[in-house]
C-alpha cells in the first residue's frame, strides 16, 4: 500500500497528467453543479403558488383532454353530485340520480356532510374541464380531493389518468394575467398537497412541491453519475496517458501490475474525492436555499431507504459504467463491441418505457410489475433514480443494490484477465 | 565471478485470447548473458513479459533464481527495456529520470548521483531538456537503457536492443554489457545472431512458441544444425534452410 501510495504520488506530480486528471475535468464538474441547482431552482419557483408565471396557451382546444375524452374541446356541462344516503341501507351513500353514476375520470370531494357543502370553488375550478364532481363522504373515482374540517386540503390521484384530470383544474380562464395568478393560488389551495396512489409504495407518495425528495432526487442523480463517470474516466485517463506517452509497459514492469492498479485507484479516488469536497457543499446549502428545511424534512422518515438508495445507485450506476467503459476498451479488438457499449443504454430505455407503461392501468399487478423492473439492474436505472419519490419498498432497492454489486465484482474479475493480456494495446 | 541467473520454466502456455503464444513443457537454463533468439512471432517479447509478470500464463510458471538461490522478483530485481525504446514523449527527458527514480529510489535527484555515470556513458547529457518525442528511436532506446541501469536490477531484460543501432552504437552497448556483466546478469533477446554469439554464454531458441534449442551457443550450434558448424549466425542459417528444404 505504501508503494502504491507513493507510485499515485509521483504520477500526480506530472504536471500534464495532473492538469488534465485535476483541474479542467473538475472545473467542468462543479460548473455542472451549479447549473443542476440553478435548474432546480428555475424549476421549483416556476411550479411554487408564489410565482405562477407561466404562459399557457388557449384554453379552448387541450390536448390532455383530447386523450381523456377524445375531444380536446370544453366540456359542455359540469354535473354537480351530492351523494345521500342510501334509503334501504342509511350508512352507505349513492349517487342522486343515474347521470350521476361514477366514472374513472369524474373528480370528487370527500367532505363530512356533503349536503351542506359550498363546492362553488370547486365547480369554478373543473367547470368545461371534467363531467362530473361529486360531493360525498367516501366515493373514491381516480382523483379524490379530501377537504377536512379544518387543516389542509389533500389530493390523490388514483392513475396517471386521474394525475391528468388534476392538472386541467390549473389550466388559466381568466385573460387578465394578474387574475391567473389569483386562480392558480386558489387552485393551489383548493387541491392542497398532490399525492399519487402506487400501491407497491411504502408511504404516500406525495407530489407537492413541499416535498424535498424530487429535487434530492434530481441533484443527487446528477452528482452519482458525474462521480463515476469522472472515477471511469480517471482510469482510462491514466491508462491512455502512459500508453499514448508509450510507457505503460515499462511503468507496469518497473513498478508492479498490483502496485501499478492500485495506484491507479488512488488516483481515481482522489480524483472522484476533490470532486465531492467541491460540489457536496453546494448541493446541500443550494438545495437548502432554493427549497428551505422542507428538503430533508420528508426525507428523514425514510433514511434507512435513502441510505439502502444511494448504495444501489453507486453499484447500479458503476455496473453501467463499467459495461461501457469494457467495451469501449475492447472496441479496438473487437467490432461487435461497439453495440455491447450501447447495451446498457438501449436496455436502461426499454426499462423507463416499461415502467412507465405501467402507470397506465392502475392495479395492483402493475404494481408488482414494477417492483420487478425496479429491482433488475440496469432495466431498472430509470425507475431507481425516482426512488425517493416512488418509496418503494426497501427490500426491492436491497435486491436490486445486492445484484448490481454482484455484476459489477464479475465483471471487473473476468475482465481483469483481458486487460493483463491485451496492456499493450489499451 | 560473474553473477548468473537461472530460467527454469515448468510447462508453461501463455495465450492471447485463441492464439496459443507459448507452449515450453520444460526448460532449464544459467548464465550470465542470455540470448533469445528467434523469429519473429517466436514467442520471445511474450516470454519476457510473462518473466516480468505483465502476462499471465494460462498454465504452468516461470521461476527465475539467481546464483544465491534466491528467486527474482520482477518488479524489484530485474529492468526492461522494452523493444520500441519506449520514453515519455510528453516531458523531458530530465523530468523523466526525476520520475523513475523516485519511483524506482523514491529520490528525483538519484540519477544526478549514483545514476551519472549512466547518464555520461550513455551520451544522455544533451539530450536532459529534450521531450521524449523529439528523440530518435536509438536515442531513446539510450534514455530507455540508463533508466534500466538506474534501477540497478539484478536481470536486465533486454528486448531487441541493436536494433535499429549503428556499428559504432552497437559496440558501444556491446561493450557497456560486457562492463556490466560483473554487476548483473542480462535476458537479451535479438535477431543479431553475430552480436549475441560475442556476448552470450547460453542460448534460447525459441519456434512457434517453444524451445527448438537451448544450452551453450556450442551446444545450441550442434542441435541446430551439426558438429562442423562453428557459428551461430551459420548453424540458424543452416536450420532455415533445412526449415526451407
Amino acid at each position: 500500500m505504501r508503494r502504491a501510495l507513493h507510485l499515485a504520488w509521483s504520477l500526480i506530480q506530472i504536471r500534464h497528467l495532473a492538469v488534465s486528471l485535476f483541474l479542467f475535468p473538475l472545473l467542468c464538474s462543479v460548473l455542472l453543479v451549479v447549473g443542476q441547482l440553478v435548474l432546480t431552482t428555475l424549476f421549483i419557483r416556476s411550479v411554487a403558488p408564489e410565482a405562477p408565471t407561466a404562459e399557457i396557451v388557449k384554453t379552448d382546444f387541450n390536448p390532455v383532454r383530447l386523450v381523456l375524452y377524445g375531444s380536446g374541446e370544453r366540456r359542455s356541462h359540469l354535473e354537480v353530485c351530492r351523494w345521500i344516503a342510501d334509503s334501504n341501507n342509511p350508512t352507505r351513500e349513492v349517487p342522486p340520480r343515474a347521470a350521476c353514476a361514477p366514472d374513472s375520470l369524474d373528480v370528487s370531494i370527500n367532505v363530512a356532510n356533503p349536503e351542506l357543502f359550498d363546492a362553488s370553488k370547486f365547480v369554478d375550478m373543473f367547470e368545461g374541464q371534467i363531467d362530473r364532481l361529486h360531493i360525498c363522504r367516501n366515493c373514491k373515482p381516480d382523483v379524490v380531493i379530501t377537504v377536512p374540517e379544518s387543516g389542509k386540503h389533500q389530493a390523490r390521484a388514483a392513475s396517471m389518468y386521474g394525475l391528468a384530470v388534476m392538472s386541467l383544474a390549473f389550466l388559466p380562464k381568466p385573460e387578465d394575467r394578474s387574475e391567473r395568478v389569483d386562480q392558480y393560488r386558489s387552485v393551489r389551495e383548493g387541491i392542497g398537497d398532490i399525492s399519487f396512489y402506487m400501491p407497491e409504495a411504502s408511504d404516500v407518495v406525495t407530489l407537492s412541491s413541499k416535498n424535498g425528495a424530487i429535487p434530492f432526487a434530481a441533484n443527487i442523480v446528477p452528482l452519482v453519475i458525474i462521480a463515476l463517470w469522472l472515477s471511469v474516466r480517471a482510469h482510462r485517463k491514466v491508462l491512455d496517458y502512459f500508453s499514448q506517452n508509450d510507457v505503460l509497459l515499462p511503468l507496469v514492469a518497473a513498478t508492479g501490475k498490483r502496485t501499478f492498479y492500485s495506484a491507479l485507484w488512488i488516483v481515481t479516488a482522489a480524483r472522484v474525492g476533490c470532486f465531492l469536497v467541491a460540489s457536496l457543499p453546494v448541493i446541500y446549502f443550494g438545495l437548502v436555499d432554493i427549497s428551505g428545511v422542507h428538503v430533508f424534512d420528508s426525507l428523514r422518515e425514510h433514511i434507512p431507504l435513502i441510505l439502502m438508495w444511494l448504495f444501489a445507485l453507486v453499484s447500479a450506476v458503476a455496473l453501467c459504467t463499467i459495461v461501457s467503459s469494457i467495451a469501449d476498451l475492447k472496441h479496438r479488438q473487437a467490432f461487435r463491441s461497439v453495440l455491447y457499449r450501447y447495451v446498457p443504454i438501449i436496455v436502461a430505455l426499454s426499462g423507463a418505457a416499461l415502467w412507465t407503461g405501467t402507470f397506465i392501468v392502475p392495479s395492483v399487478t402493475m404494481g408488482a410489475v414494477r417492483n420487478v423492473i425496479t429491482s433488475i439492474p440496469i432495466l431498472g436505472l430509470a425507475p431507481l433514480f425516482a426512488v425517493p419519490v416512488t418509496l418503494p419498498a426497501i427490500s426491492v432497492v436491497a435486491i436490486h443494490a445486492l445484484i448490481s454489486t454482484v455484476l459489477v465484482i464479475l465483471v471487473l474479475r473476468n475482465n481483469a484477465r483481458w486487460f493483463g493480456a491485451h496492456l499493450e494495446e489499451v | 565471478m560473474h553473477p548468473t541467473v537461472t530460467l527454469r520454466i515448468t510447462n508453461l502456455k501463455v495465450s492471447y485470447a485463441e492464439l496459443q503464444a507459448l507452449d515450453i513443457p520444460r526448460l532449464e537454463i544459467s548464465g550470465g548473458v542470455l540470448a533469445l533468439l528467434g523469429h519473429n512471432g517466436a514467442g520471445k517479447s511474450t516470454l519476457i513479459k510473462t518473466m516480468l509478470g505483465l502476462l499471465d500464463p494460462a498454465r504452468g510458471e516461470v521461476v527465475v533464481g539467481d546464483s544465491n538461490e534466491g528467486i527474482l522478483v520482477p518488479e524489484r530485481d530485474m529492468a526492461f527495456c522494452p523493444e520500441n525504446g519506449a520514453v515519455f514523449a510528453d516531458i523531458s527527458v530530465e523530468q523523466y529520470l526525476q520520475l523513475w527514480c523516485r519511483i524506482k529510489h523514491g529520490d528525483p535527484r538519484y540519477y544526478q548521483g549514483a545514476g551519472r555515470s549512466y547518464v555520461e556513458r550513455l551520451s544522455l547529457s544533451q539530450l536532459l531538456h529534450k521531450r521524449g518525442r523529439e528523440l530518435s528511436k536509438g536515442q531513446r532506446r539510450r534514455v530507455q537503457t540508463a533508466l534500466g541501469f538506474m534501477s540497478d536490477p539484478k536481470l536486465f531484460l533486454f528486448d531487441e536492443p541493436f536494433d535499429g543501432l549503428d556499428v559504432q552504437r552497437t559496440n558501444e552497448l556491446m561493450e557497456i554489457v560486457e562492463e556490466e556483466r560483473s554487476r548483473r546478469a542480462f535476458l537479451i533477446s535479438s535477431h543479431r545472431m553475430d552480436v549475441m554469439e560475442r556476448i552470450s554464454d547460453a542460448v534460447i531458441v525459441l519456434e512457434g512458441g517453444g524451445p527448438r534449442s537451448f544450452g551453450t551457443v556450442a551446444d545450441v550450434c550442434a542441435s541446430l544444425a551439426g558438429q562442423h558448424q562453428h557459428s551461430l549466425t551459420d548453424a540458424m542459417r543452416c536450420h532455415l534452410k533445412d526449415i526451407a528444404a
